[in-house]
């Protein structure tokens, strides 16, 4: 300690004499990083404009005064100043993960420097990424941190994919899911899944139609960049090998349910189910001893493993990245072994073939493996369940023995329990398995025909297979409720989808007087992409045999369809800086696309942008040491959603069998004029750093206009129902964003900062079809009306019991107290999207160790809690279990506050025998407010000192333990408040992708709560 | 140089290769224009009609399930309690859309080959093709407004009283109104059957429709119209005999066709869980309905009917009197999952008995009803009966011989009398627990469907029923 504290006030002695007898002399040095010799470390000298270069060995030399300051800047890793003292050597090792030399935000088709930006971009790095283990799927790690995002998890199912909804709700039955590009390739939101979080460099969420008119018409939902890991030049091979292992539990419930005496007792009261008998007491005795919680059978602790090993690096022409990893999480329901898998490799190179030709390749696999419960509203899925089965009723069937009785298959026989079938016989026989394969290829040869101008030849592919196997078994609980004898059946489902795309892109980059720069880009893309699959079915399987689809006695049925979409574009953009003080640019695109009508299959698309970069202006010059950033931005463009199926415009006839022949009949309607849905979206925005950027922030705001929606118009039932898209309606969005961060304290042992983003949303619908109510199909509770927010919930208005008799009141459609919920009405301002969200984050570290804080919080959003219908049910669903608080029903006149009276209302009741559906019917009762904060990570992390690694081969050696959804505050809602999907099968629109996220929930996948504990080496 | 060379090659390769790739189609469909290219075209859109009516809200099961409305079943408490609303008799706007959808939907699609049907030459092809679709719309519109709309004989008053729209053309862009009234429809209906009459083939199997099953399906309107001469005229056209003692209990898991003048075939490919509305299977039959015990007990010992539609057996416990007509099949692996079967001889036989004794004609009245009688009791002798007791006995033989096929609830309605339940319980002895709601009262609103939410929100010219605002 003694030794220690002289060695700093020697130091200190010798820093002050310096500054006394400063004198000019040559200092040399070498610089170094974790894994050796650093070349190519800018070094500057404080308030002058000499400086130097690293050379390949790392060593540099540079004329110095004594007691000036020596700057070391290198991309990726933190500025270093040293003092020259009376040494000439100044040896330094440089530490990684420090701000950057300048930013670089990959904008898709070009890069740009984050000075030269005049759009909203939110960018995520690998720094982000690295301290929120929580997640297999990069999506997540949107949530809280981009502004202007909103972000929801589809469900808790390890390996699901996250709503992710830039700047409102763009579009009403299109998709509204943003553009992903991982290295230029597209990728469906739900094959973000293959992509390893541990590979990704950075991803730039682009906003604006400014930046997003270069896609055209696919880019009005917002673009979302994923940029994978390169190596750098001139590194010496670095191998890294990241591990973490986890448990996983069910999200904490902020409700309780019954246990098997408050049951029997409630069973009693509303006169439903063996309670309601005269069960002799012996008989009671013996259910209440059967007491159990069915979460506890059904659910268990998952298991997480997360292994990953990469080695980066380069010489002076090639750079390499590559890595291979494993992730598995065998989910929380019992008797599935694994809820996701996934293994991933990658192989990205770069490489200088000549002076004027660089290739560059990124080759990525992923295969994954996911096995699902039933996602629907009954007993066939264990979250519904468990919350069914009654705590009364054991969970194997026993003989009078005790001895649990064998089924069919030899297994022990589970409970089928009051409502005919158990969850976990369900699970156990009715198996369902996905293997999903990925590849991912980009190739890019770069031609330098001089210094300003050059040419890219691009080209990418992507290649997804997905193998789905169902099988039935036969002899279990549901192949006999089907089919009364052992049949069993199996699916096989195959499905192949093939995309490539073309790019010829030209660049001209030139500084003309020093002060002029342009740089402008044209490019022809052409983008095919082609899916076929096929599904087979067939039954008549042995008991405990083999269980493909070959080995069933009869084939059943077989389908195969296929479908290809094609893009074909033209594109130009031209950025002009002036003295980077004043930022243009423009962009033009236009694209045809197979998906719309003959006589529409083109549209154009522009934005432009403009940017001042305030403290650049000599008359800012006395303010720049305090506000060293200010910008100010503007920006308005077009951009369009094509995110309908294919071949939506065109009217076919589609075949089918009946009694063995062929049958055919009418299968889509089409408009042979429909065409995009475009956005026009215009948008300012402040950034500014003070104090050298100890305190950075934006503000932006925007209002984004979309017209000619590709609206899902129905047709009248009168004309066999269904519907077709036209070209009809016009929505609105607009909202605030706000991200304030600040380097609270930073000195060389300790740092801490902390950031908070907070955004909000706001939405209109201007105009639909002849401006009538739109209910479309995939909507379960909401609705869409002029003057309406987007999806305002529609409902009948529950007000409470009558406390003379506890009967259920409503409201009718001219607000007059009602005993009927027939009368919904428009519920303004109430609808399943936020009105705000944002995140709070904050890090520490103190030497070895950090501390990172993620807080993600939403508001104003309502939830139709379709759950708590069914479980304060009013006796209605009174055979299933109930939550504890369903006895707070109305008991004598006067009661208030209270449920409704399940006798009065009940069936055998008087007032009205179909009161209690009428109490249990749908209407606001069961629409709750849905905000929350929540910890969605806290990591804390400890990192080997460097000088204890010296004697040991590694470089790094970083121990973590982090949790994930730790604490949660739900004010208003009875559940977990992130509601996805409410029930992936049970939703009238059917596919996932259409759902409203967080309209409804009902019993999809719970949210998970996770501890894990990591370890990062590198060597 | 070479950099531009090769620049210049790339461009060539890559631009010129995707030249006017802009129009795609799915290879597994065809162009609604090009649907009806040629003759088999139409016989494929005929049969893909057929296909469309075994849609489940259709003759799939919801239909023959139509009874939880009437006086023939009760809800058996140990099932999963599905359609007990509607057996409550508590549907609103919010309700569903019922059969309506799919029915307009068999409508919408032979209203599509009606108007390309001058694509083929004149003769017998066109005029069954024509034949069949224009019988197809007739019984999708007779379906419809049975329960959309009063009956004709319901009350004096009927006939004049709110149609549904009667589509005969296929544009989805229509919103039609309702704007004929009941008779007014109804002569739309039999002008349609008289004209498929007339053009259709005397046969084209079981399961797609011919003469005998349009006439016997004419017979079946003329009846509800109260023109009695007019069924007695259309059902004596009809040369299907009834289906024998013998084979009866065959026709329900399809090992038998004998009497069955249509229905529609279900197998293992169509695999429509018909019989679901009624019963599943675990561990026993777990019945959703059971028949009322007062009407089960209408069942004579002797009558074969009760061994082919019932199965009294336990369910966890208890035991019950579970309806088996929907049950299982020899063609189809899956429970339920039976053919649909819309008319049978018998039932001409009965119209035809019903509308001589309307005319008070008791000599071939109580003929047509002995030729159902003889072919289901054992040592059958006829009762002879004449005048009200005959009407009384035709009306107890059609409850019994169209039990569970949905014919009660509107038998029930269109002559006026109200819905009474009895008050047994659901258990085989008829102890257990009765229905909730006894009774729907003669010409209650509730006789009539109530028009989707749906649909009044996109059509402006849709008016709601009667009752329902």
């Amino acid at each position: 300690m003694n030794t220690k504290f002289n060695r700093v006030l020697t130091l200190f002695l010798v820093l002050v004499a310096q500054i006394f007898f400063a004198q000019q002399k040559g200092v040399t040095g070498i610089v170094s990083d974790s894994s050796g010799a650093l070349p190519g470390v800018s070094i500057t000298i404080e308030g002058s404009t000499s400086g130097t270069e690293t050379d390949f060995d790392g060593k540099f030399t540079i004329k110095a005064n004594t007691g000036a300051i020596l700057i070391f800047r290198y991309l990726g890793y933190e500025i270093i100043k040293k003092t020259v003292g009376a040494s000439n050597v100044i040896n330094v090792k440089m530490i990684e993960g420090g701000e950057e030399l300048e930013e670089i935000v990959v904008i898709g088709y070009t890069n740009k420097k984050r000075g030269d930006i005049s759009s909203s971009i939110s960018s995520v790095t690998s720094a982000q990424l690295e301290r929120q283990s929580n997640s297999v799927s990069i999506d997540n790690a949107l949530q809280g941190v981009a502004t202007g995002v909103q972000v929801t998890a589809q469900n808790g199912k390890p390996g699901n994919a996250a709503f992710v909804r830039i700047r409102g709700i763009g579009s009403i039955n299109a998709g509204s899911e943003p553009l992903y590009l991982l290295d230029g390739i597209q990728v469906d939101e739900d094959a973000i899944i293959g992509i390893n979080p541990s590979d990704i460099e950075r991803m730039d969420v682009l906003k604006d139609a400014a930046s997003t008119a270069i896609y055209g018409a696919r880019g009005a939902n917002g673009v979302v960049v994923i940029t994978s890991k390169r190596g750098k030049k001139n590194k010496k091979a670095q191998i890294r090998v990241q591990s973490r292992l986890g448990l996983a539990t069910e999200a904490k419930r902020n409700f309780q349910m019954m246990n098997a005496r408050q049951k029997l007792e409630y069973e009693r009261a509303v006169g439903v189910g063996p309670g309601s008998t005269n069960l002799l007491q012996s008989e009671l005795d013996r259910l209440i001893s059967q007491d159990h919680d069915w979460s506890n059978d059904m659910l268990k602790d998952a298991e997480i493993t997360s292994v990953n090993v990469s080695v980066t690096g380069g010489d002076e022409k090639l750079t390499y990245f590559m890595s291979l990893g494993n992730d598995s999480n065998s989910g929380i329901i019992q008797l599935i072994e694994n809820a996701f898998t996934r293994t991933s490799t990658r192989l990205n190179v770069g490489y200088d073939a000549s002076s004027w030709l660089k290739l560059n390749t990124n080759l990525a696999f992923s295969t994954s493996n996911d096995q699902d419960p039933r996602d629907r509203n009954n007993v066939q899925n264990p979250i519904n369940g468990r919350f069914t089965a009654n705590p009364y009723e054991p969970v194997y069937l026993t003989d009078d023995n005790g001895e649990r009785i064998p089924n069919r298959r030899g297994l022990d026989t589970f409970n089928p329990t009051h409502s005919g079938l158990n969850s976990l016989a369900q699970v156990r026989a009715n198996q369902d398995d996905d293997t999903d394969n990925r590849f991912f290829g980009t190739l890019n040869a770069d031609i330098k025909f001089s210094d300003a101008f050059s040419y890219q030849f691009g080209t990418n592919v992507s290649y997804f297979n997905r193998t789905a196997r169902g099988v039935l078994h036969a002899g279990s609980a549901l192949d006999l409720i089907f089919n009364g004898t052992p049949t069993g059946s199996a699916d096989a489902f195959n499905s192949n989808t093939f995309q490539y795309s073309l790019l010829n892109k030209f660049n001209f980059n030139k500084v003309f007087n020093e002060k002029h720069a342009v740089n402008a880009t044209a490019f022809m893309e052409y983008q095919d992409w082609y899916n076929e699959n096929s599904f087979a079915r067939s039954q008549g399987f042995v008991v405990n045999g083999p269980t493909t689809i070959s080995a069933g006695a009869t084939p059943l049925t077989t389908n195969g369809s296929n479908s290809r979409r094609t893009l074909y574009s033209l594109a130009a953009s031209v950025d002009y800086i002036f003295d980077d003080k004043y930022i243009f640019n423009a962009t033009v695109r236009r694209d045809g696309s197979s998906r719309f009508g003959a006589n529409t299959k083109y549209g154009t698309f522009y934005g432009a942008s403009a940017a001042w970069n305030i403290h650049k202006e000599d008359f800012f010059s006395d303010l720049s040491n305090t506000v060293n950033n200010l910008k100010l931005r503007v920006n308005a463009g077009t951009s369009g959603n094509d995110q309908i199926g294919n071949d939506r415009s065109i009217s076919t006839f589609g075949f089918d069998a009946y009694n063995g022949n062929t049958t055919s009949s009418p299968d889509n309607f089409g408009d042979p004029n429909l065409g995009w849905e475009q956005s026009f979206t215009y948008g300012a925005g402040i950034e500014f750093g003070l104090f050298n950027n100890r305190i950075t922030g934006v503000v932006d705001y925007y209002k984004k206009n979309t017209t000619d929606l590709l609206l899902l118009t129905p047709i009248s039932g009168l004309q066999g129902g269904s519907a077709i898209f036209r070209n009809i309606g016009e929505i609105e969005n607009s909202g605030w964003e706000f991200e304030l961060r600040g380097d609270i304290i930073k000195n060389e042992n300790f740092r801490w900062n902390a950031g908070i983003t907070f955004s909000t949303y706001d939405s209109e619908v201007l105009q639909l079809a002849d401006d009538n109510d739109l209910f479309v199909d995939y909507a379960a509770y909401s609705g869409l009306r002029v003057g309406e927010e987007v999806h305002t919930f529609f409902l009948s208005r529950y007000v409470g019991v009558n406390p003379a008799n506890g009967q259920a009141l409503f409201l009718d459609e001219n607000d007059n107290v009602t005993t009927t919920n027939t009368e919904n009405v428009f519920l303004s301002g109430k609808t399943p999207f936020a009105q705000f969200d944002g995140g709070f984050n904050t890090s520490a570290s103190y030497k070895g160790f950090d501390l990172t804080a993620d807080f993600y919080f939403k508001g104003g959003n309502y939830i139709y809690n379709a759950v708590e219908s069914q479980q304060l049910s009013d006796g209605t669903s009174a055979n299933n279990n109930q939550r504890l608080d369903a006895f707070n029903y109305w008991q004598q006149p006067g009661d208030t506050n209270v449920l409704p009276n399940p006798v009065v209302n009940g069936y055998n009741g008087t007032v009205n025998a179909n009161n209690r559906n009428v109490s249990n019917g749908t209407s606001t009762r069961y629409l709750q407010r849905g905000d929350y904060i929540r910890l969605r990570n806290l990591q804390l992390g400890y990192s080997v000192p460097s000088q204890y690694l010296e004697k040991v081969p590694f470089t790094q050696i970083r121990m973590y333990f982090s949790g994930t959804n730790l604490w949660t505050y739900v004010p208003y809602y009875k559940g977990d408040p992130e509601v996805g999907i409410g029930s992936a099968e049970s939703n009238p629109g059917s596919s996932t992708r259409n759902q409203i996220p967080g309209e409804y929930s009902l019993n999809s996948y719970p949210t998970l709560r996770t501890i894990s504990y990591g370890i990062d080496l590198k060597f | 140089m070479k950099k531009y060379i090769i620049t210049l090659l790339i461009l060539v390769v890559t631009i010129s290769s995707c030249d006017n790739r802009l129009d795609t189609f799915p290879t597994s469909e065809v162009a609604t224009e090009e649907a009806f290219n040629n003759d088999g075209a139409f016989t494929n859109a005929i049969r893909g009609s057929y296909l469309q009516m075994l849609g489940g809200a259709y003759y799939g099961g919801a239909m023959q399930s139509r009874d939880v409305l009437s006086d023939n079943l009760i809800i058996s408490r140990e099932g999963r309690l599905s359609q007990q609303a509607r057996h409550d008799w508590f549907y609103d706007q919010n309700s569903g859309s019922f059969h309506l959808t799919t029915a307009y939907a068999v409508i919408r699609n032979v209203n599509i080959v009606l108007a390309n049907v001058d694509k083929i030459e004149a003769g017998s092809f066109k005029n069954n093709i024509m034949g069949e679709a224009m019988a197809l719309r007739a019984l999708a519109h007779f379906d419809i407004i049975k329960y959309y709309g009063e009956i004709p004989t319901q009350a004096a008053s009927s006939n004049t009283t709110l149609a549904m729209p009667y589509i005969t053309t296929a544009d989805i862009n229509d919103l039609p109104s309702r704007d004929l009234t009941i008779a007014e429809f109804y002569q739309n209906i039999v002008d349609d059957y008289s004209a498929a009459a007339s053009l259709i083939n005397a046969s084209n199997g079981v399961y797609q429709l011919g003469a005998n099953a349009v006439n016997g399906l004419l017979a079946n309107v003329y009846l509800h119209m109260g023109n009695m001469q007019g069924a007695v005229t259309a059902a004596n056209k009809v040369t299907a005999t009834v289906a024998k003692r013998g084979t009866f209990t065959g026709i329900w898991n399809d090992s038998e066709k004998d009497g069955v003048i249509f229905g529609l075939r279900n197998d293992d490919v169509t695999s429509v869980g018909l019989g679901v509305p009624y019963s599943q299977t675990a561990g026993g039959i777990k019945s959703e309905y059971v028949p009322d015990f007062a009407f089960y007990t209408l069942f004579d010992a002797t009558d074969i009917r009760k061994t082919a539609y019932f199965e009294t057996s336990a369910f966890e416990g208890n035991i019950y009197n579970h309806v088996t007509k929907w049950y299982s099949s020899v063609i189809a692996t899956s429970l339920g999952n039976v053919d649909a079967k819309i008319l049978r001889a018998s039932e001409v036989m009965l119209i035809k008995a019903e509308a001589y004794a309307a005319q008070g004609q008791d000599g071939p009245a109580l003929a047509a009803l002995d030729a159902v009688r003889s072919q289901r009791y054992a040592d059958f002798t006829s009762g002879g009966e004449a005048g009200s007791v005959l009407k009384e006995a035709i009306q107890l033989e059609r409850r019994l011989e169209l039990a569970f096929e949905g014919a009660r609830f509107t038998d029930i309605k269109r002559m006026g009398l109200p819905v009474n339940r009895s008050l047994f319980g659901h258990l085989s002895d008829g102890t257990g627990q009765s229905a909730d709601i006894l009774n729907l009262p003669a010409a209650d609103y509730r006789f009539n469907f109530p028009i989707p939410l749906r649909e009044l929100n996109l059509n402006p010219n849709m008016v709601q029923s009667p009752g329902y605002n």
